[in-house]
C-alpha cells in the first residue's frame, strides 16, 4: 500500500512537471506580447514598454523565466526585482497577473469557492439522481418507469450544458422569475443566497449528467441481483429493502465512485463552459480570459491547479477501490 | 449462402446430382454458419432504435453532403444579407423569427426557419452549411484520434515493459490536461503560424487547426482500451503460433491481434463521434472554433444569447440541431453495442 502510494504520487509530480513545462512552452511558441496588451495600444511609449518588460522579467530566456516562476512556487520571490515598486511573493507564489498586479494565488483564492460551489452542488445532485433512477430502474426492470427513465436521462445526456443552461436561463429566470439568476453569494455571506444563486447551474449539470450514473447503478444493480448471493439473502427472508440497500447497492459502489472521482477531479479545475453559460466568475472562465489576454501567470496557475486535482483525484479513486472492495488489491495489478 | 449450396465441380458427380439438390430443397433450417460480423449487422438490422437513427444521421450526413445542391433549390445563400426583413433594432419582421413559407417579402425567398438578427441570414441555410462544419470536423478528428489510439494502444500493450511504461504515462498526462482550456491555448497559436502576410487564414487552416487540436486530445481512451484488450491477446496461442512461423512483430500486432479489435474499437468510435461533436460545438460556442461567414450551429447559439428573449428561435434551431445529431449518435452507438457484444442486455 505504502509503496504504491508513493509510485502513485511520483508519476503525479512528473506528470504535473511535465505539464507545467508543456504551458511554458506553449506560450513562448505563441504571438502574444504581454507588455504591450498590458500597456494598451493607444497610450504605450516604448519606455513605458520597455519598463513593463524589465518588471515583468519578459527579456529574460524562457527556461531563466521558468526557473524562477518554479523556485517562487517552493520558496517565494520578489517580482520586479530592484525597483521601487517591486512585488513581494511569498512561498506558493504562482506569480502575479500581467494585468491587474494582483498575486496570482489571490486569483485562485476568489475564483475557486465559485468553481467547486459550482461544481461539487452540482455532483451531489446528479449523482444522488443518477443513481436513484437508476435502483429503481434495476428493480421495476423493463417496466414503464424503466423505459421513461432511461429515454428522459439519454435525451438530456446529449444537450448541451450551454444549450440546455441558456433555455433554463431563459424559461425560469428572464420570462418566469420561478428561479433567481445564478450569481455567487459566499456561503458564509447568506447560505440561502448561496443556494439560491448556485440552483441553476446545478439543475442544468443534473440534467446533463445524471444519465451515466443512472445507467451504470441499472447495468450494475442488474448484475448483482441475479447474484447467488443476493438469492440466498432472499431465501433467508431478509426483507426486500435491506437487500436492495445493503447488498445489491454495495457491489455497484465501486464503479460510481470511479467514474464520480474522475468526473469531479476533472471538473475541480474549472468548468470553463458552464461557468461562461451562467456568467460566473470561476477559475475555468477566468483561464479563458487569461487566455486571451495573454496572461501567462494566471493561465499556468489555473492549469496546474486542475491538473493537480486530476491527478489527485485518480490517486484517490483507486485508494478508495481497495477500501470499498477489498478484493482489489493494489500495486499488483500493474496500476491502472 | 451460396457456399452452403453444393456446387457441381467434375462430371463425375452427375450420378449422385439428384441428392444434393433434394437436400437443399427440403432442409431450409439448416444451421448457415455466420461470421461476427454478419450476426452483428443482422441484429443492427432488427433494432429498431437502430433502424430509426440510422434515418436521422442519415438525413444529416444527406445535408452535409449535398448542402451546395439544397442551396441552389432553396434558391438563397446562408450569408445573403436581407436587412429589409430585420426591424429599426434588428430583429426579425413576423413570428417566430420571420419563418415564411412564401416568397412575399423583401429578399423574394422563403425563410422556412426564419433569419438571423441583425444580418437577415436566412437560418436554414446557416442550419444546413452547419451540419457540414459539424459532421467534417466530427468525423476526421474521431478517425485520426481512433487510429492514434490504436497505434499506441497496441505497441504499449504489445511490446510492455519500459515501452509500455512510457506510453502509459505518456497517455496519463495527456490525460490531465484540461481539454478547453488546452484547445483555447493552442488554436491560436497554430493558426498565427499557417496566417499569411496580412493575418489572413483560410477556412480549411481553420478547420484542419481544430482538427489537429482534437485528434491530439482525443486519442487517449482509445489507446487505453486497445491497449487492456491487446494484453489480454498477446499470450493466445493463434499469437504464439504466428511467433513460431516466423512472424515479426508488426505482422502481429496489426494483421494477427489487431483483427480481433474491431468490435470494442468501432464502438469506441461510435461514442467518441457525439463527443467530438458537442466539443466542436462547446469550442465555437466560446468563440474559438470556426470564424464567420463559417456556418457553425455552437457559434449560432453565441450570437443567439443577445437575441433569446426577443428571438428565442434563434437559440432553439441551433440547440435542438446539436441536440438530434448527438442524440442519435448516442441511440447509435447503444445499439451497435448491442449487437456486437452478444452477453449484453438493456
Amino acid at each position: 500500500m505504502f509503496r504504491f502510494l508513493i509510485k502513485r504520487v511520483l508519476l503525479g509530480v512528473s506528470t504535473l512537471f511535465a505539464i507545467s513545462v508543456t504551458v511554458f512552452a506553449l506560450f513562448f511558441m505563441g504571438p502574444a506580447d504581454p507588455a504591450a496588451s498590458m500597456c494598451g495600444t493607444k497610450q504605450c511609449t516604448p519606455v513605458q514598454h520597455e519598463r513593463i518588460t524589465t518588471f515583468l522579467e519578459l527579456d529574460r530566456p524562457p527556461h531563466e523565466q521558468y526557473a524562477s516562476y518554479m523556485r517562487g512556487i517552493f520558496v517565494g520571490r520578489t517580482i520586479g526585482g530592484d525597483s521601487p515598486d517591486a512585488i513581494e511573493c511569498p512561498a506558493p507564489c504562482l506569480g502575479i497577473n500581467f494585468r491587474t498586479y494582483e498575486q496570482v494565488s489571490t486569483v485562485i483564492g476568489r475564483t475557486m469557492p465559485i468553481t467547486f460551489s459550482i461544481v461539487l452542488g452540482g455532483a451531489v445532485l446528479y449523482v444522488l439522481i443518477g443513481t436513484g433512477l437508476g435502483m429503481l430502474s434495476a428493480i421495476k426492470r423493463g417496466s414503464i418507469f424503466d423505459r421513461i427513465a432511461s429515454g428522459t436521462a439519454l435525451t438530456f445526456a446529449s444537450t448541451q450544458i450551454f444549450f440546455i443552461g441558456s433555455v433554463l436561463l431563459l424559461v425560469f429566470v428572464y420570462q418566469t422569475d420561478l428561479l433567481p439568476l445564478p450569481k455567487y453569494v459566499p456561503f458564509t455571506e447568506s447560505p440561502l443566497g448561496w443556494l439560491g444563486g448556485m440552483i441553476v447551474p446545478w439543475i442544468a449539470l443534473g440534467l446533463i449528467n445524471s444519465a451515466q450514473y443512472a445507467r451504470l447503478s441499472r447495468a450494475q444493480m442488474i448484475e448483482t441481483l441475479s447474484e447467488d448471493f443476493v438469492r440466498t439473502a432472499r431465501a433467508k427472508g431478509l426483507a426486500i429493502a435491506p437487500i436492495y440497500f445493503r447488498h445489491a447497492l454495495r457491489a455497484a459502489v465501486t464503479p460510481i465512485v470511479t467514474i464520480a472521482g474522475l468526473d469531479i477531479g476533472g471538473q475541480l479545475g474549472g468548468v470553463a463552459i458552464t461557468e461562461t453559460t451562467f456568467s460566473l466568475n470561476g477559475m475555468g472562465r477566468t483561464a479563458v480570459r487569461a487566455i486571451d489576454e495573454a496572461n501567462l501567470p494566471v493561465v499556468m496557475g489555473i492549469v496546474l491547479f486542475s491538473a493537480m486535482f486530476l491527478v489527485l483525484s485518480t490517486i484517490i479513486v483507486d485508494i478508495l477501490y481497495s477500501v470499498i472492495d477489498p478484493r482489489v488489491k493494489l500495486g499488483t495489478s500493474g496500476g491502472h | 449462402m451460396s457456399d452452403f449450396v453444393p456446387r457441381q465441380t467434375d462430371s463425375a458427380t452427375d450420378v449422385l446430382e439428384v441428392a444434393p439438390i433434394e437436400e437443399t430443397a427440403k432442409a431450409p433450417k439448416a444451421i448457415v454458419g455466420k461470421s461476427p460480423g454478419q450476426l452483428a449487422w443482422f441484429r443492427l438490422k432488427q433494432d429498431r432504435t437502430a433502424r430509426s437513427t440510422i434515418w436521422v444521421l442519415g438525413f444529416f450526413v444527406f445535408i452535409a453532403v449535398f448542402a451546395d445542391v439544397i442551396e441552389w433549390i432553396y434558391g438563397i445563400g446562408p450569408t445573403v444579407n436581407s436587412p429589409d426583413l430585420l426591424d429599426t433594432t434588428g430583429q426579425p419582421l413576423g413570428y417566430l423569427g420571420g419563418i415564411d413559407f412564401t416568397t412575399d417579402n423583401p429578399s423574394g425567398h422563403i425563410h422556412i426557419l426564419g433569419v438571423m438578427p441583425a444580418t437577415g441570414w436566412d437560418v436554414f441555410m446557416q442550419f444546413v452549411y452547419g451540419a457540414r462544419t459539424s459532421l467534417i470536423i466530427a468525423l476526421l478528428a474521431t478517425v485520426i484520434s481512433v487510429i492514434i489510439g490504436i497505434f499506441i494502444g497496441t505497441l504499449a500493450g504489445y511490446f510492455g515493459g519500459w515501452i509500455d511504461q512510457a506510453l502509459s504515462w505518456f497517455t496519463d498526462y495527456m490525460l490531465a490536461f484540461p481539454f478547453v482550456l488546452m484547445a483555447i491555448a493552442v488554436i491560436p497559436i497554430l493558426n498565427t503560424r499557417l496566417e499569411d502576410e496580412t493575418g489572413y487564414v483560410t477556412v480549411y487552416e481553420r478547420v484542419a487547426t481544430i482538427i489537429v487540436v482534437f485528434s491530439l486530445f482525443g486519442w487517449m481512451y482509445t489507446a487505453r482500451l486497445v491497449r487492456g484488450q491487446v494484453i489480454s491477446l498477446r499470450e493466445r496461442e493463434y499469437v504464439e503460433a504466428a511467433r513460431a512461423a516466423g512472424a515479426n512483430s508488426w505482422h502481429i500486432m496489426f494483421r494477427q491481434i489487431l483483427p480481433n479489435l474491431w468490435a470494442p474499437i468501432l464502438v469506441t468510435f461510435s461514442l467518441s463521434l457525439p463527443a467530438t461533436v458537442t466539443a466542436e460545438a462547446a469550442l465555437s460556442f466560446l468563440g474559438i472554433g470556426v470564424q464567420q461567414p463559417t456556418p457553425d450551429w455552437g457559434r449560432m447559439i453565441n450570437d443567439s444569447l443577445l437575441y433569446m428573449r426577443s428571438d428565442f428561435m434563434y437559440l432553439v434551431i441551433p440547440g435542438v440541431s446539436i441536440w438530434a445529431l448527438v442524440l442519435s449518435f448516442n441511440l447509435f452507438s447503444d445499439a451497435l453495442r448491442d449487437a456486437l457484444d452478444p452477453k449484453s442486455s438493456r
